[in-house]
């Protein structure tokens, strides 16, 4: 049977069924075999035209939906298809999976990036079917999207090529070769990646990274470079010098500097010694000193970093303005050895003066990158106030576990009836200082959830959420126990303290799930080059 | 005992806020008594007041004290949820009175109404008359219907003499009165199809073509109805449902062939009709008949379909088929066993070419049939900037789904070959559910 196309044989009834069977005739289409025969029979039986031609259709319509099937061809794929996961494996467990939902539509990221993390260590990869959810997720706060990134496998990264708001995500296979990695990974993966070179083979990062400074964008540019903080040495001295003096991008110039004051030997940091040297003068009081901002900026500053003009949000006065930029290009440990100050005193001193907000900024600035714990400890001794836009927190957050702990753990014993604000404090500054991943040491752990019950009613205002995810993993039971005990007493202070922590049995579980996981299950040997 | 995955639970949510709201009621503590017997299970959860829901497992049916007209409800839907996550935090024992009691008149309701059955069927039997009344009913019903259909046969003639380019959007009214007709003339499903293809009129550079289709397939309607005396019993069933003109219930348990077999759920959707009702079609696979059916229920909202489906789970069930010539929908008479969707499944092996037979054979037996259920096995979802397509055997289906199930079947399948189960509607497929080594996708409402 001969099959044309059907739209030709709509021609056929169209003009006289648009026009009207009564001024245009209708010649019924000619076809071979059953349904030609059929039609044919319409055409001698019907009383009109118009019945001819209606039965006409009713029968095509009916052949076509027997037998028509999509002609279009759509674009082929452009993505082909997915390469197998030569290194993870698809987490399969169904209360795993149901986990895992929750985690991206309701868990506290912290909790988010920790369990990705550990899950990844692992040797998992999501399962496909979270996938978009994850994608998604992850697509509105960055801050989830290395995580993310480590358990998306092949599929994940394949996936993701097919939607523009996934590109973030697509990179290349980790798999590839590190050339190709190097060369078409996303921002995360190239930092990972130069991470990793600079702490076995600092040089050879180094060269990697200024062979293609040129071909970056100046975000890109100053993101990569302060990866050079891993394996710092005076043999980074050149590329460093030369970008901060002539590289486009001030953001970049100011990270080159930023790194170069910890290469106290570098010629550009004994220059800027020497320029801030001049406004610090020995007092004729005993054991003191003066410190006295340039009255007037200095036509060569701007060769050395140095803006004369104040941003117009800036805080600080003009002549500060200028202190604080002298002093961010100086080493911590000159400030010691010059004036045979210890850092506990030169913070007091820097307390007492007039130009605190300069110095202190600027020491903050030199200490966060490469954290002195002699100049922490000073800091969080002799807090300087308001003159310190950020927190106690971000400092503890620089200390190791054992050097910051005895801190929250003084201030902790201290509490012994009930209260709201230093609680609050402490469990703040302790949720800023652990990064996700990290966990409060068991007895401080311990030693916490037996003062929450001092906390007064309002909970609210309690990181319950954050405090559940940083806490030991051996004080959860407590904080557990606090919870289902406290309901049974209804009416008592710590019932309000109960309701809100029964809120937080989900993050619990979770943890106590991705405490429980077990290895993936290793697949065929096929090493990663 | 049965068991089942959160995901299969949360495919029975009516709506994503429910399935929303579900997953939120599922910390603990918030259930105060949690129990479960071998056929049930049972709990109270503590909001801004105690509700006592219950679940009996073998349909699943569920049950709630709380006021919501959401079927299931989020308590409901959270028990089940807590069940699977973990059955051990349930209390094993004997159910309370407000659990036994409701499943003891679920088994009442049951028995009664199988008892009606029987006593309707001996009423019928005792009474010499009621067959003559019966008759006489339909005979009435039939002149109503004749007078409409010639009605409509010469009004189809006028459109198409005086030609489809004359119309204006002005024209729907004069199509509506049309369709009015035919509900006076008792005959409602022939001004559903008027309707259909009135809605048609000038939409898209398509409409002449589309509005000439729905036409036709009215014209071929009007024939049937002409010589309906020349057909045979499963035409003519055809031929009733087509005119809105339902058949009981009872009748179709008591006349039609049953068939027992392990039905594998191809799907479950869930939709609202323009009527305000609910309208729920489950698309089943016979393991060892081969058999496709369709359980077609509708519900107004707020009320309670007597049995929950699980997506890609399959059931022990004897069905009873409408009588059709082509028969797919069906009545369930009796299910037993639920195989959940996480567990072995039974292996089907089917090709396009059987696929499109079977649809084929279906049009051809009854031409007003507009749904057919695909297994497309071997199936390929792919992406191509704008659209969906399932690419299948040599054709790329276009697929009818929102973005993001477009995007789940795409992460399933990562460009391998998989199972999709669907809707075809002779133009595109709506995927209802798929299968890949990587796991299971299930449609479920926006």
């Amino acid at each position: 049977m001969s099959t044309p196309q059907a739209s030709s044989l709509w021609k056929n009834l169209l003009p006289p069924a648009m026009v009207g069977t009564d001024k245009k005739p209708f010649d019924m289409p000619m076809l071979e075999g059953a349904v030609g025969q059929l039609l044919a029979q319409l055409q001698t039986q019907a009383s009109t035209p118009a019945q001819a031609l209606l039965q006409a259709a009713g029968v095509l319509t009916v052949c076509e939906r027997a037998g028509q099937r999509p002609t279009a061809t759509p674009n082929p794929a452009s993505h082909g298809v997915a390469p197998a996961d030569a290194l993870q494996q698809a987490l399969q467990d169904q209360t795993l999976k149901d986990t895992l939902r929750w985690l991206f539509t309701d868990a506290p990221q912290r909790l988010q990036i920790d369990w990705l993390q550990q899950m990844a260590a692992a040797g998992w990869r999501l399962p496909a079917t979270l996938l978009p959810l994850a994608l998604d997720t992850a697509q509105r706060a960055s801050a989830l999207r290395p995580a993310v990134a480590a358990v998306l496998g092949e599929r994940g990264r394949w996936l993701a090529r097919h939607h523009s708001t996934w590109r973030y995500a697509a990179g290349s296979a980790d798999s590839a070769p590190l050339e190709t990695r190097w060369q078409e990974g996303t921002l995360a993966q190239r930092i990972q990646l130069l991470r990793e070179e600079r702490q076995n083979h600092p040089a050879q990062g180094r060269e990697r990274l200024q062979a293609s400074l040129s071909d970056l964008p100046a975000k890109e540019r100053a993101e990569l470079l302060a990866v050079l903080q891993t394996g710092l040495s005076a043999d980074d001295e050149t590329l460093l010098t030369t970008l901060a003096a002539q590289d486009r991008s001030r953001e970049v110039r100011q990270t080159a500097r930023t790194l170069l004051v910890q290469l106290p030997e570098s010629a550009i940091t004994q220059a800027a010694i020497a320029r801030l040297q001049a406004y610090l003068q020995a007092s004729t009081k005993k054991a003191g000193w003066t410190i006295t901002p340039p009255e007037a900026a200095d036509s060569d500053w701007k060769n050395h970093g140095i803006e004369a003009e104040r941003p117009s949000h800036e805080r600080l006065g003009e002549r500060a303005w200028w202190l604080y930029q002298l002093a961010r290009q100086v080493p911590l440990a000159w400030w010691e050895q010059h004036t045979g100050m210890t850092p506990e005193a030169l913070l007091q001193w820097a307390r007492k003066g007039d130009w605190t907000e300069a110095i202190v900024r600027a020491w903050w600035e030199v200490l966060r990158p490469a954290p002195v714990v002699a100049w922490c400890r000073a800091f969080l001794e002799h807090w300087p106030g308001k003159a310190m836009q950020e927190s106690p927190a971000a400092v503890l957050a620089l200390l190791s576990a054992t050097e910051r702990e005895p801190y929250w753990q003084r201030t902790l014993e201290s509490i012994d009836k009930p209260q709201q604000g230093t609680l609050e404090e402490v469990v703040q500054q302790i949720v800023a200082a652990y990064t996700p991943g990290q966990y409060l040491s068991e007895p401080l752990s311990h030693l916490l959830v037996s003062k929450l019950p001092f906390y007064q009613p309002r909970y609210y205002q309690l990181a319950l959420a954050d405090l559940c995810c940083v806490l030991h993993h051996e004080a959860l039971p407590q904080l557990s126990a606090l919870a289902q005990h406290s309901s049974q007493h209804a009416g008592q202070p710590t019932e309000a303290l109960a309701r809100a922590l029964l809120q937080q049995m989900p993050v619990l579980a979770a943890r106590q799930a991705i405490a429980r996981l077990p290895s993936a299950p290793s697949l065929a040997p096929q090493g990663n080059p | 005992m049965q068991q089942f995955s959160a995901e299969s639970v949360l495919a029975l949510a009516p709506d994503a806020a429910s399935a929303k709201a579900a997953n939120g009621l599922t910390k603990p503590g918030q259930w105060p008594l949690l129990g479960a017997s071998d056929t049930a299970v049972w709990g109270e959860c503590q909001g801004s007041s105690r509700y006592q829901t219950q679940v009996d497992l073998s349909g699943p049916s569920f049950r709630c004290s709380c006021p919501s007209r959401k079927f299931p409800c989020k308590h409901g839907l959270a028990l089940l949820l807590l069940w699977a996550k973990n059955p051990s935090q349930f209390q094993q024992g004997q159910p309370p009175a407000w659990v036994s009691e409701w499943l003891a008149s679920r088994t009442e309701r049951s028995q009664k109404k199988e008892e009606k059955q029987q006593q309707k069927a001996a009423e019928k039997a005792a009474d010499p008359n009621a067959e003559e009344t019966a008759l006489k009913t339909a005979q009435k019903r039939w002149s109503r219907i004749d007078k409409g259909v010639a009605e409509l046969q010469q009004w189809l003639l006028d459109q198409v003499a005086q030609g489809l380019g004359h119309l204006t959007p002005a024209s729907r009214d004069a199509w509506e009165s049309m369709a009015a007709r035919l509900v006076d003339a008792q005959a409602p499903g022939l001004a559903q199809r008027l309707r259909y293809a009135a809605a048609a009129l000038l939409d898209g550079t398509q409409w002449p073509e589309n509005v000439l289709r729905r036409l036709g397939l009215l014209q071929l309607a009007c024939n049937a109805i002409q010589r309906r005396d020349a057909l045979d019993e499963g035409a003519s069933a055809d031929l009733r449902a087509l005119m809105g003109w339902p058949i009981d219930k009872d009748t179709v348990l008591a006349q039609a062939t049953q068939v027992t077999d392990q039905w594998q759920v191809l799907g479950v959707i869930q939709e609202e009709r323009d009527n305000n009702l609910i309208e729920r079609r489950v698309w089943l696979h016979g393991v060892q008949t081969g058999q496709r059916a369709l359980v077609l229920d509708h519900i107004f909202p707020g009320r309670v379909f007597e049995q929950s489906w699980m997506a890609l789970s399959s059931v022990q069930a004897t069905l009873a088929f409408y009588p059709s010539a082509a028969p797919l929908r069906a009545l369930v008479v009796q299910t037993e066993a639920i195989t959940p969707p996480d567990d072995q499944q039974p292996p089907l092996t089917s090709t396009p070419a059987q696929e499109w037979q079977a649809v084929a054979q279906r049009v051809a037996a009854n031409p007003w049939g507009s749904l057919h259920p695909l297994r497309c096995q071997d199936a390929t979802p792919t992406y191509d900037g704008e659209r969906f397509h399932l690419h299948w055997g040599d054709v790329a289906l276009p697929l009818q789904l929102h973005l993001n199930d477009g995007w789940a079947l795409l992460a399933l399948s990562g460009g391998h070959p998989m199972t999709v189960h669907g809707e075809w509607d002779g133009s595109s497929l709506r995927p209802l559910t798929a299968r890949s080594p990587e796991g299971f996708w299930i449609w479920s409402p926006v």
